[in-house]
């Protein structure tokens, strides 16, 4: 979805510059939430801002973009969904969830192994920190104080 | 005026299971039918006649009634889109832990119908996923529900952080927490990847389906988008075959 974002928002209507961009896809990837929202409100609120409007104008913005790169799931998942629950036991859903649920479970641990990298991984204390939250995660210990925790200990173990 | 808001209640589709067993609007129901003969005048008077009192009745029952369900899908998908660190595939263990081990909204196998769902639409697939979370529970007003819900953390955290809070990227404390995230995000999104391929029916027979996917899109950088067409095509076209088969 970024490169498509990039394609539309810096070369064809020049709303906001190519540096800009990086910088807003780097704090869009360390908040919370799917990338393609906080870049759309991000660059919502910049691209407002950039044309010399005042703030409430600049939030008004990244809330038309927050809610139009929503729209289309919108639809296309209230349609899909009121179709799949009708359509669940047909044969040929069926037949291709048989090959399409392992197939997704290879897409997440690709996901995962794509994750391992020079960027996530910097030092020995990383992996310590991975190994801990991958068996505790296993110990059906709940994700989110994983992810708070993990937190703390990278503020008491990075200088 | 009970009778409005009995009115203004059976416009709701009533006829699904959510609505059953509810003591207040079975009553309310009631009161409507009771009425009823007279339904014609309320729909000259619904105009004229709403006044703030009913209105205020309206929203009590609403408050009372299946709103608290609305309520409480929007929370936990706000808990979830709040700590959902690191793209799409972050959100998987914690709506997991919510939907399907707290809340036992979903069962496993259809955990993993939605997973399939949600990647094969487009849209970011953690969108995807609280939506159709929401359409399962409550239709299409759940899925409004669930869909602010897993927004707006993120939306209100950008906001901050693009008005106030601008040096965020270069404040070595938020550095140093993150550094800590980061391989534990990656650690939560491998942890439960047997006990999900248990539910999505891996076996050894077709242990090569996952394998070959890790190989396409690990090694070979090809897109997922793609691996979905041909697993969904790979698919049907053995069910076709097998029907052929039995014909002969």
């Amino acid at each position: 979805m970024l490169p498509l974002i990039q394609h539309e928002v810096v070369n064809v209507h020049h709303w906001i510059s190519v540096s800009d961009f990086t910088s807003i896809v780097a704090i869009s990837q360390t908040t919370p939430g799917p990338i393609a929202f906080n870049s759309a409100t991000y660059i919502g609120y910049t691209a407002v801002s950039n044309m010399g409007f005042p703030i409430i104008q600049g939030i008004i913005g990244s809330a038309v973009c927050t809610l139009a790169v929503s729209l289309p799931s919108f639809i296309i998942m209230t349609a899909v969904c009121s179709f799949f629950f009708k359509v669940k036991n047909n044969q040929w859903v069926r037949a291709a969830l048989l090959v399409l649920k392992p197939a997704i479970i290879g897409l997440i641990a690709s996901a995962a192994l794509m994750l391992i990298n020079n960027a996530n991984f910097i030092d020995y204390k990383s992996w310590i920190i991975f190994v801990v939250v991958f068996i505790a995660s296993r110990k059906k210990i709940n994700p989110i104080l994983l992810i708070l925790l993990s937190g703390v200990s990278g503020l008491l173990l990075y200088h | 005026m009970l009778s409005m808001a009995g009115r203004i209640l059976r416009d709701k589709p009533s006829g699904s299971a959510d609505y059953k067993g509810n003591k207040t609007l079975k009553s309310c129901h009631k009161e409507f039918h009771l009425n009823s003969t007279d339904a014609a005048s309320y729909k000259k008077q619904i105009g004229k006649n709403l006044s703030f009192c009913d209105l205020l009745f309206f929203f009590i029952m609403i408050k009372h009634t299946h709103m608290k369900r609305h309520l409480e899908l929007f929370l936990v998908f706000l808990k979830i889109g709040a700590f959902t660190f690191g793209g799409g595939y972050a959100m998987i263990p914690l709506i997991r832990n919510e939907v399907v081990k707290k809340k036992k909204w979903l069962e496993d196998d259809e955990f993993m119908d939605m997973l399939a769902i949600a990647q094969s639409m487009p849209g970011p697939m953690a969108l995807n996923a609280a939506l159709f979370v929401g359409n399962k529970r409550l239709g299409f007003k759940g899925s409004l529900f669930s869909g602010l819900g897993v927004i707006l953390p993120s939306f209100i955290i950008i906001l901050f952080i693009a008005v106030i809070f601008t040096q965020f990227k270069d404040n070595p404390v938020i550095e140093r927490i993150f550094k800590g995230i980061r391989p534990a995000v990656v650690a939560l999104i491998a942890g439960p990847l047997t006990t999900l391929g248990k539910a999505a029916g891996i076996t050894r027979k077709n242990a090569w389906i996952p394998i070959i996917v890790i190989i396409a899109v690990w090694l070979l950088k090809i897109s997922p988008v793609y691996i979905v067409i041909i697993a969904i095509l790979i698919g049907i076209i053995h069910l076709a075959y097998l029907k052929q088969k039995l014909k002969r």
